[in-house]
């Protein structure tokens, strides 16, 4: 029965949804009691959904085999974590998360919008409410994880071993959040075709869910690679997949975003460009919903193909990205220009890094996307590898981290750049210094190295000029200047620590790319080896039993230069009810660098290793984890707050009075 | 009855609080739709205040961008006049509207639902209780034989789920404890050399040999035992005892029993007195018998009520086997309509493409969602334009390059000898590992890439991927050596059931209809 209820629940939102959105598009005009009726509809389909997903949490927990889902994805051995998190696991479940998050936001939007514009919020929710109906029936009659199975096997197959981990439970959440997120700013921009209403309010409700999806998009990103490069056991953390880039463009594209929405709320320019880029934006997340979905790629991402499936994305697909350019190619001449200012500007420098984020988007589509254009049309079977994107991207963010620490320090309309520059003299001069000491130090070989080091530590130095500047350090007592610290607005600390954070990753890109070293030799318990100054004895080798799986454990002892000793253990996994091998690879960390050892399979009873050191590699990750708080940060500002518009108007008389 | 019932109030509900939500009176029409825009406008004029405040702005500054803060103001407000009211959304639409999601849930439900289906929780299913008990009940049994050895029943009870569930030894012991405990039937005797014979491998030399010519004095109508006995003696290779032993089984039979074939192709071989080549054709015979009895009972099953990939799978290779290619494409046809999923099938395609089936084609009609590009910005600005064109160019020229020099071509090893590949240059190399070429010394590892047509030894130095396995699809990147191998930096298997790299399954359809002249280009 909760089975069928879920079932329901998921049907009735999609009719919700699909009258909503009809009701919607054909009453936007005429007021309040659309926008109520849009809004109700709006917090119904999340209940709704949320009911859904529920009872397909509760049919996993409880090993319901008479729900197909479950039986394909699910076991009663494997601990309850894995059987919660197995419900996303799979192409249906997946699509029903995509679902939940997707109402979720418009849920949000419904709630928080009490201060939109009625016309405004009607054509949003009517467009998220299309959105919600579109992907529903595709679930429905494509995809569903309802159906159910009759007579009920008694034992589920087991979930992929891959994906029994915890990275599981977090990845895709994140990810989908991300992804999803940015259907509000597509709805927004939709909205503001339509109604022809587009000024820096609109950049203001806009903003915040640009933030918000941005920094789950790089949370999951992050949380995506990290896993991949733990739990796949090659080593890397990011491959320049397919599938990788599917989430990677969205990035880019909602990180221009953010910058020219602030322009636009800001100084009422750049506006077509802005919706444009929101557009965009969500285009993309679609794209790469279909490329993973569709089972035209393959990797990890791919559950199972259908053709039937990959069409129905194609025809959604088509219809919301051709819709939107349609719409947007008819509507745009309505949109007034406004807000002039001078090249070297703040505004000239966002329209820079816009150009650099949008061009590098552009740059990774090509990638991704020509060797399927030419599989299709010319059968030509090619791979466009991490040579590729590697050389373009460097090449084409290189000059946007070199102009990044000026664009804080310009001002609004008209800036002197040269004043600019002299601000940034002691981070210059800091940054130039610790590359020549690093690359000095490491044996000053002729590379690459040392410049990206010296872009770094450049970004991340010069991050925090403006808060010099402002704070008036070392230009006023100590204790005045903590004082205007602290009272800076929080977007501008915002500011500060993400530009910090791409520095730390820059930093941990180029450190693990140039001084990684790497070791594939044999060794068995009772030997040692030794690597980048560690060295490494094989303890022991023995079996053990886990939940759902047997395993071969190797216990690895490292000794570092100061004759500390840790322990870690590398495994070779095979889960009972799939059979499918796994191996578990051991990592452990040193202050900023990690020791990655991979076990192979024994053979005569003789074990290969592979063994990497990557120096700073954490860095790549922490960085991204600065760049996400900065988000949450700059969304805690009062000025950006969405549901306080009372406190925020009487704040606004107090401080004209 | 109850889902439906709990259905109909949940969309009550639902399409109560749509209408309500609608219709209230307590919403104000007239509610100024600007509020929210000039509380923007006054966030702007805090700013420019705050921003002179602090020194940020000089006084002619803030003056200007206040101006220009009104113009916005006027302009506003000129639009927001200008819109027109729409027609009004009242009680009537809101009823229609909450009609339509009624009728619309409630008929999809009916199309796609099953309510009649109730939830199986594994902890409680009768089926697995079924399950759970047998074991249970053999442990009870045990336990209580352990305590009371001579409950003749217990022991009757256990020796055939001994036997069932492959606890030959067990069984043997059960057996045993029966004939002690004074069952002196021939049926007994007769269990217990089965269970004997089990045990010991089909050898029913010694004890279960005499148990069996025990039954028979006691029952000489014991079929079983007679069978046992004809098969030891013509085993051993006395054959003259094993015709007699199987001329007196046949005796005993009315004609139609299902043991008669059996026995009768027991008598030809023992007749035929040890002379190989015709006990060979017997027992080439046999096994085609044996093939074709499994084959004819598996096609029916999977014809009937479907089954797993595997099974289709094991069905087109015993056709093959058997030489009946048009049974095996017909089978493969069914196990495509089946699976019609690619991924699902590469096994089976791969077994048909050897076997040189007609292979399902795999729809390669993929289109790539239209992008719109190539949009201009209207700026004023030439020089934003200037640079934009700078940069963009670049950047176009720089992915032109880049693409030239850095994309990596696809190769099976039939293609490697069309073109003209140079040692060093990074390519993708797919077919399947060369059964037993697999050799592995420490962490260096050679193997052969075969496509059926080609083949290319490759080395690896490294730890190759969990399901990397003789006969088994692979991509390796890498390049060729001068000497002609291929030096894999990287080797991709199937990851998992779902996961095989795209162009191992297309080159797998490929080799189907090889023509090497062709190459790839088609």
């Amino acid at each position: 029965m909760p089975i069928e209820l879920g079932h329901f629940a998921l049907i009735l939102a999609f009719a919700i949804a699909s009258i909503a959105a009809v009701g919607g598009f054909a009453f936007w005009r005429s007021g309040e009691r659309i926008a109520q009726f849009v809004s109700q509809a709006a917090i119904l389909q999340f209940v709704l959904i949320a009911i859904a997903f529920l009872a397909l949490i509760q049919a996993f927990v409880v090993s319901d085999f008479s729900l197909a889902l479950a039986a394909k994805n699910s076991n009663p051995v494997i601990p309850m974590l894995f059987k919660i998190s197995g419900v996303w696991g799979n192409h249906e479940g997946s699509m029903l998360l995509w679902i939940l998050i997707l109402v979720g936001f418009g849920a949000m939007v419904a709630a928080f919008g009490k201060n939109l514009p009625r016309d405004l919020l009607t054509l949003v929710l009517a467009m998220q409410a299309l959105l919600t109906a579109s992907f529903s029936g595709f679930t429905i009659f494509t995809s569903n994880p309802f159906w159910r199975l009759s007579p009920a096997p008694l034992q589920g197959s087991d979930l992929n071993p891959v994906l029994q981990d915890v990275g599981l439970a977090i990845h895709p959440p994140l990810l989908y959040t991300g992804y999803v997120g940015f259907s509000i700013c597509f709805s927004f921009a939709i909205a503001a075709l339509i109604s022809g209403r587009i000024d820096g309010a609109w950049a203001r409700w806009v903003r915040p869910w640009a933030i918000l999806s941005w920094l789950f998009l790089t949370l999951g990103i992050a949380m995506g690679s990290y896993w991949a490069y733990y739990e796949l056991g090659w080593g890397g953390w990011w491959f320049w997949d397919p599938v990788e880039n599917a989430s990677f463009m969205p990035w880019l594209a909602g990180t221009a975003l953010l910058h020219s929405a602030l322009v636009m709320e800001k100084r009422n320019a750049l506006k077509v460009w802005t919706v444009f880029l929101s557009i965009i934006t969500f285009s993309l997340s679609l794209l790469g919903t279909f490329l993973v979905r569709s089972g035209i790629l393959t990797s990890v991402h791919t559950f199972a193909s259908d053709p039937t499936r990959g069409l129905f994305i194609l025809a959604l697909l088509a219809l919301f990205i051709g819709g939107a350019f349609l719409l947007f190619a008819l509507r745009v001449s309505t949109l007034r220009h406004g807000g002039l200012f001078a090249p070297v500007s703040r505004e000239g420098a966002l329209i820079l890094n816009n150009l650099f984020l949008a061009t590098a988007t552009g740059a990774v589509l090509v990638g991704t996307l020509y060797p399927l254009l030419l599989d299709a049309l010319a059968g030509v079977s090619i791979s466009v590898g991490p040579p590729f994107f590697n050389l373009t991207f460097a090449v084409l963010m290189s000059p946007l981290l070199i102009v990044l620490p000026f664009g804080p320090l310009l001002a609004w309309k008209r800036a002197d750049v040269v004043a600019a520059a002299q601000r940034l003299v002691a981070a210059a001069a800091l940054a130039m210094f610790l590359a020549v000491l690093i690359a000095a130090l490491s044996g000053a070989t002729v590379s690459m190295a040392p410049i990206g080091l010296l872009l770094g530590f450049w970004v991340a130095f010069g991050a925090f000029a403006e808060l010099v500047e402002r704070g008036k350090v070392g230009r006023i007592p100590p204790m005045d200047s903590v004082r205007r610290l602290a009272g800076l607005p929080r977007t501008t600390w915002a500011t500060a620590i993400a530009h910090f954070g791409v520095g730390v990753t820059v930093l941990g890109i180029v450190a693990t790319s140039a001084w990684e070293t790497e070791l594939v030799t044999t060794l068995n318990p009772g030997e040692t080896t030794s690597l980048a100054s560690y060295s490494i004895a094989f303890d022991s080798f023995d079996p053990e039993n886990g939940p759902g799986f047997t395993a071969e454990v190797g216990t690895f002892t490292i000794t570092d230069t100061d004759g500390g000793t840790r322990q870690m253990q590398a495994a070779r996994r095979t889960y009972q009810a799939s059979g499918l091998p796994t191996t578990e690879a051991a990592i452990q960390t040193y202050g900023f660098s990690q020791l990655y050892l991979q076990l192979g399979e024994a053979v005569n009873g003789t074990h290969v290793v592979r063994l990497w050191h990557k120096p700073y590699i954490t860095l790549i990750w922490i960085g991204t984890l600065f760049m996400a708080f900065a988000g949450a940060l700059s969304l805690t500002d009062r000025r950006l707050r969405v549901g306080a518009p009372r406190r925020k108007a009487r704040q606004v008389r107090e401080a004209v009075q | 009855m109850l889902l439906w019932f709990i259905v109909t109030i949940v969309t009550a509900i639902a399409c109560a609080a749509l209408y309500y939500a609608a219709t209230r009176r307590s919403v104000n029409a007239a509610a100024d739709d600007s509020a929210a825009t000039n509380r923007h406008f006054q966030a702007v004029l805090a700013t420019i205040d705050a921003d002179r405040a602090a020194g940020k702005l000089g006084d002619v500054e803030a003056e200007a961008a206040k101006g220009e803060l009104a113009r916005e103001i006027m302009l506003h407000k000129t639009e927001n006049t200008d819109a027109e009211k729409g027609i009004l959304f009242g009680g009537n639409a809101a009823f229609a509207a909450v009609l339509a999601v009624g009728v619309l849930a409630l008929g999809t439900y009916q199309l796609v639902g099953s309510p009649n289906m109730p939830s199986q929780p594994l902890a409680g299913r009768a089926d697995a209780a079924a399950a759970i008990d047998i074991k249970q009940a053999v442990a009870r049994i045990e336990t209580e034989l352990a305590s009371n050895p001579d409950d003749l029943r217990g022991w009757r009870v256990l020796a055939p789920v001994y036997m069932q569930s492959g606890r030959y030894a067990d069984a043997a012991k059960a057996y045993r404890r029966i004939v002690d405990l004074g069952d002196m039937t021939a049926n007994a005797q007769t269990d217990l050399g089965e269970a004997l014979l089990m045990q010991a491998e089909g050898d029913a030399s010694g004890e279960p040999m005499e148990l069996f010519r025990k039954a028979v004095a006691l029952d000489p109508s014991d079929v079983r035992a007679r069978f046992y006995i004809a098969g030891e003696l013509t085993r051993t290779g006395d054959f003259p005892a094993a015709v007699s032993a199987w001329k007196e089984l046949l005796a005993l039979s009315k004609g139609d029993e299902p043991w008669v074939p059996t026995a009768n192709r027991g008598l030809k071989l023992a007749e035929a007195d040890g002379v190989v080549d015709s006990a060979a054709d017997t027992s080439a015979d046999d096994q085609a018998a044996m093939i074709e009895g499994m084959v004819s009972g598996l096609a029916t099953r999977l014809t009937d009520q479907g089954g797993p990939i595997e099974e289709w799978v094991r069905l087109v290779r015993s056709y093959l086997v058997l030489g009946d290619k048009q049974a095996a494409q017909k089978t493969y046809d069914a196990a495509v309509k089946a699976y019609p999923k690619t991924f699902d099938r590469a096994d089976l395609d791969s077994i048909a493409a050897a076997g040189e089936l007609t292979l399902e084609e795999p729809s390669h009609d993929i289109a790539i969602p239209n992008q719109k590009k190539g949009w201009t910005r209207k700026q004023k600005r030439l020089a934003v334009i200037a640079g934009l064109a700078i940069v963009v160019g670049l950047a176009t020229t720089l992915v032109l390059v880049a693409l030239r020099d850095q994309i990596v071509f696809f190769y099976t090893p039939s293609d490697l000898s069309a073109h003209d590949v140079a040692p060093g240059q990074a390519i993708r190399l797919g077919g399947l590992v060369k059964d037993g070429s697999w050799v592995r010394d420490g962490e260096n590892n050679t193997f052969v890439i075969t496509d059926g047509g080609a083949e290319v030894k490759a080395d690896f130095v490294g730890i190759l991927p969990d399901l990397f396995r003789n006969g088994q699809g692979v991509v390796a990147e890498g390049s060729m050596t001068p000497q002609g191998d291929f030096a894999a930096t990287n080797v991709l298997a199937k990851h998992d059931e779902n996961y095989i790299p795209k162009e191992i399954v297309d080159s797998l359809k490929a080799r189907g209809e090889w023509r090497p002249e062709a190459g790839a280009a088609n």
